[in-house]
């Protein structure tokens, strides 16, 4: 296909039907992918994430931009930029409070994951059998 | 005679050019998003996005803003909000920490002490007055800023600045103190606190400008 209507569906937040899914994590998908690579610019990031989901996620700038921001606000990331190819590129990275929160967020998620699974999948009780 | 349009190279897209990257920032700026802060960074994202793609530049660019741009002016209004709730955060960081609340105890005491040894109301139309000049500082710093477009605009010293003017403009006209107390150690406090929320966004403005000066020029 060519790569110029790549762009033809890429037109929402994230994938319609599991938007409100995804929206509550997106900060924490941030500060995992910043903990792994380190620094990234705000497109690198949205590439890394359709890559890891193989196309089932794509972070738009109306969502991405927002949540880095915020993040900077609250001091959980820092910010280099530099001269890249005839432009400017604002880098992000983790500070020290940033990779302490990582390490709760992604401990809340685990949790959250866990009991989703046994409320969606519960384990059957073996007194019920029959 | 050649046909050299078989001999003409696709352009190299992997790098777009100076011109294109200002074609980029000047589309962005004529949309509605005037923050050089925000600018720079949606000129890279766009820009990178680009370089992805095959074919003419100026195609694939409008192509890319049939798809994207409602996206981009709307995280350019967030990014403007994000910058004025910054901005608040620091002024008020500015106020309550040791620094700010010293001003304002020179100020109040100062005043006090005017009271006790001058003319009260002079003491009250002095800093009347002198509230009245630093607003006007204020006013001349964003509207300098806003109407000689020279320099780069930042979205936090302008959301600061024009935050705080809307703010005080309105609590002057709202609040009409000396309709509620003519008590004048509580008026010297009225416009003591007035003062130091001034120079509280004076340092405020001075340490954001020196930030974007830092991050941006080097």
């Amino acid at each position: 296909m060519h790569k110029k209507f790549m762009y033809t569906f890429e037109t929402t937040i994230y994938d319609m039907k599991n938007s409100q899914l995804y929206k509550g994590s997106l900060t924490t998908i941030i500060m995992k992918l910043l903990e792994e690579n380190g620094r990234m610019y705000g497109y690198e990031i949205t590439q890394k994430v359709k890559l890891i989901t193989k196309g089932e996620l794509n972070i738009t700038e109306g969502a991405l931009y927002p949540a880095l921001h915020k993040l900077e606000a609250d001091g959980l990331l820092d910010v280099e930029v530099e001269r890249v190819d005839n432009r400017l590129r604002k880098y992000y990275k983790l500070t020290e409070s940033g990779e302490k929160e990582t390490v709760n967020r992604l401990n809340e998620l685990e949790e959250f994951i866990r009991n989703m699974q046994n409320l969606v999948n519960p384990s059957p009780k073996p007194d019920v059998q029959f | 005679m050649y046909n050299f349009k078989h001999f003409k190279k696709e352009k190299d897209m992997s790098k777009l050019t100076t011109h294109q990257i200002g074609f980029i920032s000047k589309y962005l700026k004529n949309s509605g998003v005037q923050y050089t802060d925000i600018r720079y960074e949606m000129t890279d994202h766009v820009a990178a996005a680009l370089e992805e793609m095959d074919g003419d530049f100026y195609d694939n660019f409008t192509q890319y803003m049939l798809l994207h741009k409602k996206e981009l002016l709307e995280s350019n209004k967030q990014f403007s909000r994000i910058a004025r709730n910054n901005a608040f955060k620091l002024v008020f960081y500015n106020f309550i920490r040791s620094r700010g609340l010293l001003i304002l105890a020179l100020f109040f005491n100062i005043g006090l002490l005017l009271i006790l040894y001058t003319d009260t109301a002079a003491v009250i139309d002095f800093y009347q007055v002198s509230y009245s000049v630093l607003f006007i500082i204020m006013g001349v710093a964003y509207l300098k800023m806003n109407l000689f477009k020279t320099e780069k605009i930042w979205s936090g010293t302008d959301k600061l600045l024009g935050t705080f003017m809307s703010f005080m403009y309105l609590l002057t006209i709202i609040v009409k103190v000396d309709k509620f107390t003519d008590t004048e150690p509580l008026l010297v406090l009225y416009y003591s606190v007035l003062m130091s929320l001034i120079i509280a966004v004076f340092i405020s403005y001075r340490q954001l400008t020196k930030k974007y000066n830092l991050q941006f020029n080097g």
